[in-house]
């Protein structure tokens, strides 16, 4: 005798469990989103992909307070391979009261390397010396608009800017969330000279170079370069710069240069904290277990309720087992059920909460992609949680 | 009676399990605040620790940039007589067509009432010399690259129609914005544009680093309510706002842990009246009231929710405590000492006590409502 379409539950107390089931469900995946949405924002800050590397100082705490000279540039800039190279500062700053990263860049340059559509205003050139233009995110939290005048406070230096907001952009990267400005006025709000970036953006094919190719470049040239009064600019862009501020060749400490794949070279940093994607998952997993009381306090009040049911199966021939089996079928669809609704209701909550601006971390908005992985780690755990509960389930009078 | 009852209902078989689904819940929030305040208290020490110098601008109060500013110009006195003070410039900020023989421009004007005081506060170097007489103008260094000016030449500068002919004395760098801009003497700009009375903003710096809170102390209540004084290089400030949006996400986040503590509350309170049917329907023939029934019900819950937020607390901070001293011996972290405030502690149990409510309200009166129909009147 099969069980499986015998109606002995209740629709009203099977929708309680599967909304308990539910809750636990949502509260794993909106941990879970969160948390692996911050580390994919935090690793893809400097670029996505194999196409993009970091060349950076490995004497720098934080990613954004490493120094590198810019001449690193012109070194690999004729690299067969290299596709652009952009040097960039990063500078912590306070607008309005609120922190910003606000981002000096060759916007040429940086335009190879992450595509920024203008959605209000105009563009930025390295030619506008007092202009800004900033992400729709940072826009948004920041409630500035084109044409505002902005005094940007600096955090790692005693500097300070007045600047005007050019134009509004769009992009699905970090940079959503920042200011960008000239490469100079990032150098004065970081308090570096003209001579140092934060680090320096390379995008290359890489069938034609790789990290350990422009490491090997740059290591060579600080091995034979002779001084000289200045470096040879080879992109437009760098010889805009070159013909706006006064560069000077400066040596380059190749132990403290590092040459990474983007995505590696933040991870790496995470990594000094024990933070990986695998201990956020772990850490996920172990809220649903800490959260798996009340879904088996609720499973054990659904057996409970129907017992006079059970009994009553059990009197007309059903075996335990074969009552458990049933129960088990039945809860692991609730459980597939309640999944797939927690999964929606926890993407709904984030993208909400994102857009109303509580989702930040480091001045950053934490993004939101659904990750198969978690989908299935959730159907799992819920699916065990359900067999271990029923398998200890007394059935007996 | 009512108390005989009470007791009964928490020998049920649930009870346990119901203040561990909540304790295990509550331990979560216990911890994941704890490490919280860990690493903002981290970032506060660490910025307050950092060299923060002792520079301040002032502005007036509702202004949001330097050149919508108009702070009253005889205010630089008063500063410059205060005896913490150690630098003070005023300065007008005023956008300007700048015309050389290149072209035209459109750049900011920086005037400054003493141009060496500034210049030399901001380590400047200079080919040439400092900007005095009225005719005379020095320019950033990025901008005479942008419009190719040289020192010696003549340049013009047109402000609200009114123009005046400079010579270039300088070319200045200073690694800051006026690189791109035109430094000139304050009373230069003032006769262009015939108005003296106000200036865009102050800058000062203090002598003591070590008593900066009490010299700028002194210095508010000295100014008048329409000015406000800023501080450049704000690392604190920066460290709040970023703890602060920690504190937002781990609050979203914790919406999902109290929705959770209200179905387990909801759980147990269904649970209770389904194991507790009997002691029930004995205090209804014994004459309790629908509302003391319910109430009895809702009281089990909250008690069950409160020893639940009291363990999970506990577990939750000692838990991480004694993770966080695993942590150090193993990788020898001394920064990692996670605890929790008594206010949050009391947040947490509030918020647990409400959740718990919300969930046991439901069933308490559905099960008084049902057993009012099967009492016999």
């Amino acid at each position: 005798m099969s069980l499986i379409k015998f109606k002995y539950l209740r629709k009203q107390r099977i929708a309680i469990l599967i909304l308990i089931l539910t809750l636990t469900s949502m509260l794993f995946s909106i941990t879970a989103y969160s948390f692996l949405g911050f580390y994919n924002g935090f690793t893809s800050y400097v670029g996505e992909g194999k196409g993009v590397i970091a060349i950076y100082s490995k004497a720098g705490s934080t990613p954004f307070t490493g120094i590198v000279p810019i001449t690193a540039v012109n070194k690999i800039a004729s690299v067969k391979g290299v596709i652009a190279t952009s040097p960039e500062v990063i500078a912590p700053s306070m607008i309005n009261g609120q922190s910003v990263f606000v981002r000096g860049v060759l916007p040429q340059e940086l335009a190879q390397l992450n595509q920024i559509t203008i959605t209000q205003g105009s563009s930025l050139n390295l030619n506008n010396t007092d202009s800004a233009i900033i992400g729709q995110g940072a826009a948004q939290r920041l409630n500035l608009k084109t044409g505002d005048n902005i005094l940007v406070i600096s955090v790692l230096s005693q500097k300070y800017v007045q600047l005007q907001i050019k134009g509004i952009f769009q992009t699905s990267s970090s940079l959503n969330d920042e200011v960008l400005v000239p490469l100079y006025v990032g150098q004065w709000l970081r308090g570096l000279t003209y001579n140092e970036v934060t680090l320096i953006r390379v995008k290359i094919d890489p069938a034609q170079t790789n990290a350990n190719q422009l490491y090997q470049v740059i290591a060579n040239h600080t091995q034979t370069a002779k001084p000289s009064p200045s470096p040879t600019p080879t992109s437009e862009a760098q010889k805009e710069l070159q013909a706006l501020i006064p560069l000077t060749s400066s040596g380059i400490n190749i132990q403290n240069i590092g040459v990474e794949e983007s995505q590696q070279f933040m991870s790496s940093y995470l990594d000094r904290y024990g933070i990986s994607q695998d201990t956020l998952i772990i850490l996920s997993i172990i809220v649903l277990v800490f959260a798996s009381g009340t879904a088996t306090c609720a499973m054990a009040l659904f057996i409970r309720q129907h017992s006079s049911d059970i009994d009553i199966l059990r009197s007309i021939g059903a075996s335990t087992k074969k009552i458990k089996i049933d129960l088990s079928l039945k809860m692991l669809v609730w459980a597939l059920i309640a999944t797939t609704i927690g999964t929606v209701i926890s993407a709904l909550l984030l993208i909400i909460f994102q857009k109303i601006g509580y989702l930040q971390v480091l001045s950053h908005t934490i993004t939101f992609q659904l990750d198969p992985l978690i989908i299935v780690a959730n159907i799992i755990l819920l699916s065990l949680l359900i067999m271990i509960n029923v398998a200890r389930a007394e059935l007996k009078q | 009676m009512q108390s005989l009852t009470f007791k009964m209902l928490f020998r049920k078989k649930g009870t346990a399990s119901a203040i561990i689904a909540i304790a295990l819940l509550i331990a979560l929030l216990a911890s994941i605040n704890s490490l919280l305040n860990n690493i903002n208290a981290e970032t506060t020490v660490l910025s307050a620790l950092s060299s923060t110098g002792q520079t301040y601008i002032i502005t007036s109060t509702n202004s949001t940039s330097l050149s919508d500013s108009h702070i009253d110009a005889n205010l630089i006195n008063q500063i410059r007589n205060n005896s913490n003070v150690n630098y003070a410039t005023s300065q007008q900020l005023t956008q300007a067509t700048l015309t050389t023989k290149s072209g035209n421009y459109t750049i900011n004007i920086l005037a400054v009432d003493n141009v060496q005081a500034y210049l030399n506060n901001r380590r400047a170097s200079i080919n040439g010399s400092i900007s005095q007489k009225p005719s005379e103008t020095d320019v950033g260094i990025i901008l005479s690259q942008l419009a190719s000016i040289n020192k010696n030449d003549s340049v013009q500068i047109t402000v609200n129609n009114q123009r005046a002919q400079l010579k270039v004395v300088g070319i200045t760098q200073t690694t800051q914005q006026s690189d791109t801009q035109l430094i000139m003497p304050l009373a230069t700009l003032q006769n262009l544009t015939q108005q003296n009375s106000t200036v865009s903003f102050i800058e000062f710096s203090l002598k003591n680093p070590d008593t900066n809170n009490k010299s700028i102390k002194n210095i508010t209540q000295i100014l008048p309510n329409d000015v406000k004084v800023t501080k450049i290089q704000q690392i604190t400030q920066f460290a709040q706002s970023i703890n602060n949006q920690t504190t937002n996400f781990i609050n979203v986040w914790s919406i999902a842990i109290y929705a959770v503590v209200i179905a387990a509350s909801y759980v147990m309170a269904t649970r209770l009246v389904n194991e507790a049917k009997y002691e029930l329907y004995t205090l209804r023939t014994l004459g309790t009231k629908k509302k003391a029934t319910i109430s009895l019900i809702i009281t089990h819950a909250l008690i069950i929710a409160f020893i639940g937020t009291i363990i999970g607390l506990a577990v939750g901070i000692v838990g991480t405590q004694v993770a966080a001293t695993g942590v150090r011996w193993v990788w020898g972290n001394t920064q990692l000492a996670p605890f929790l405030q008594p206010e949050q502690a009391m947040q947490i149990l509030l918020l647990a006590l409400a959740a718990s409510l919300l969930g046991s309200v439901y069933p308490a009166v559905k099960t008084t409502q049902i057993m009012a129909k099967e009492q016999p009147a």
